[in-house]
């Protein structure tokens, strides 16, 4: 019965993949330009991320090395540093834009401005890490989280009509606007899948010290985690359409998708979007800043685990320290949470492909996984992935000129 | 037999002691003039990384000299004869303290980590 616990790890997952603030702002934004039209994109993210997962929870929980272990050692030392550098800026804002994100929902609880919070969340945020352990953040995260289930309410207390959100699951071209169309779906995507989500999920597999008995566990966590994020970030998508659509409303701004909760909540909608917010970002930028470090210590052979004291893994826990402070300055100077967040996700795009194809090799290796390789299906399916990750990473750029700039 | 880049590099070290110390991130060979080269040490550290791909990597010994880093950071090379098996994972006969891999990690703690507090330095704190 215990291992059902690591559910946790799922969902404490599927919050930076989904909930962070820069799938929030695409869904509520998707929802209130096209409507149900891009709930296609959602549920694609939804599904590749499922399949990634499970592969680099297999691949812990078989062989307790994480992703990161397993490409260094394959792929060597050029292709890893490669991927440390690209991965790591990209997180480097990610990790500015979730920073940012619960800054924000600090302003719209009290009305100061965001820069003023965004040094004192950047010193909570350390300080979880300097101090928790892995299970207190894993299961902290996956707990609180909850409360973005408000969305999925919302969607039944608007009387959401079924027959056009079923429809929206299969792609269609829009009349007009069709370079913000294609912007917003590479946004949805690349905002899903996020790079540092596997990293995360391996290691975390391995700090809950996962073995092979886990393998069937693992299945069921990563469906159901995903299947979680991915249910909120369509639920967000589905709320904008419902109350922003009609009245023409864009959601450029955070404050206006602060109201998205109002009209199925009255009174409670304000306080419950923020709260979502906060715990989405807050918890989105501890597994960021998290992953970064995990990625340099794996890499490099160097002791770590989020369990030990900060002075048995020092480097381990320099690494995130720097990275938060890092991070942090790009929001005390000012810079627009939502604009930083539209970059870091096309470059998180541009990135993927890097993390995707290592998984065709990886998870084919039978030292790491004995008999748990990947079948045919497997493949099929990351074959599929990375010729996505490709066009996605090809097109992010552009599209990010063309349709984000309006 | 053994292939060097395919199964000796890039390899996670662990010590004798069950730590992790580090990866083989450099091999070193000992040239003759009359008898076949032989792998004589493997190295290890960011620099030799760095070497590797071509980045420089010197001044990172300069910097570590200029804070005192013991060795001033300087990669560790361990004797080929220290390595015991080679699987995923390379599994050393030193302890971690005899492997010298954590010059840097032990500056890092004693001038930075340990002096911000929490840190576990102080006994009763232990967070498990």
């Amino acid at each position: 019965m215990k291992k059902w616990g690591e559910i946790a790890l799922g969902i404490a997952t599927s919050v930076g993949g989904f909930l962070d603030v820069g799938s929030i702002a695409t869904s509520a934004q998707a929802g209130a330009k096209f409507r149900f039209q891009l709930l296609w994109a959602v549920a694609l993210g939804t599904l590749c991320l499922i399949f990634l997962t499970e592969m680099s929870g297999r691949l812990a929980a078989v062989s307790r090395h994480t992703v990161t272990d397993a490409v260094r050692e394959r792929f060597g030392a050029t292709v890893f540093m490669v991927i440390v550098v690209g991965v790591g800026l990209s997180s480097l804002l990610v990790l500015g834009a979730e920073i940012g994100g619960t800054a924000l929902a600090l302003q719209l609880a009290t009305g100061i401005n965001f820069k003023w919070w965004a040094i004192p969340v950047a010193i909570a945020v350390w300080l979880f890490l300097w101090r928790a352990t892995f299970g207190v953040i894993d299961n902290g995260v996956a707990l609180l989280s909850l409360i973005t289930l408000a969305f999925v309410v919302a969607i039944f207390r608007l009387h959401a009509p079924g027959g056009e959100m079923t429809r929206g699951l299969l792609p269609t071209l829009p009349g007009d606007d069709r370079a913000q169309f294609g912007f917003l779906a590479v946004s949805i995507l690349g905002a899903s899948l996020t790079p540092y989500l596997f990293y995360f999920y391996s290691s975390g597999a391995v700090e809950d010290k996962w073995d092979e008995s886990y393998v069937g566990v693992n299945r069921v966590v990563s469906a159901v985690g995903m299947t979680f994020g991915g249910a909120i970030a369509a639920a967000v998508l589905i709320v904008a359409a419902l109350v922003f659509a009609p009245h023409g409303i864009q959601v450029d701004r955070y404050e206006q998708a602060g109201l998205m909760l109002t009209d199925a909540f009255g009174k409670w909608g304000f306080p419950l979007f923020v709260g979502s917010l906060f715990i989405a970002c807050f918890g989105s930028a501890l597994e960021v800043a998290l992953t970064l470090a995990y990625m340099c210590a794996q890499g490099l052979g160097w002791n770590w685990s989020e369990d030990q004291r900060p002075r048995d893994d020092a480097r381990f826990s320099a690494v995130y320290t720097l990275a938060i402070a890092v991070s942090t300055i790009v929001v005390v100077i000012g810079i627009d949470p939502l604009k930083v967040t539209n970059i870091a996700m096309a470059l998180s795009a541009a990135t993927l492909p890097l993390l995707v194809v290592p998984f065709l090799v990886v998870m084919n290796d039978q030292r790491y996984l004995k008999d748990h390789t990947n079948g045919w299906f497997d493949n099929g399916v990351v074959i599929a992935i990375t010729t996505l990750a490709f066009a996605l990473a090809v097109v992010a750029i552009p599209l990010e000129l063309m349709g984000g700039g309006s | 037999m053994k292939r060097l880049a395919h199964d000796l590099l890039d390899k996670q070290m662990i010590s004798a002691d069950g730590e992790k110390v580090g990866r083989v991130d450099g091999i070193i060979l000992q040239l003759h003039q009359t008898t076949a080269p032989r792998v004589i040490a493997v190295e290890s550290g960011i620099e030799t990384i760095l070497r590797r791909i071509h980045c420089g990597g010197e001044w990172l010994q300069k910097v570590g000299r200029w804070l005192g880093v013991e060795n001033d950071g300087a990669p560790a090379q361990i004797p080929f004869a220290k390595i015991r098996t080679i699987g995923i994972d390379v599994r050393l006969s030193l302890r971690a303290d005899e492997a010298g891999t954590k010059d840097w990690e032990d500056w890092l703690r004693e001038k930075v980590i340990e002096r911000i507090p929490g840190s576990g330095k102080e006994k009763k704190e232990n967070k498990k």
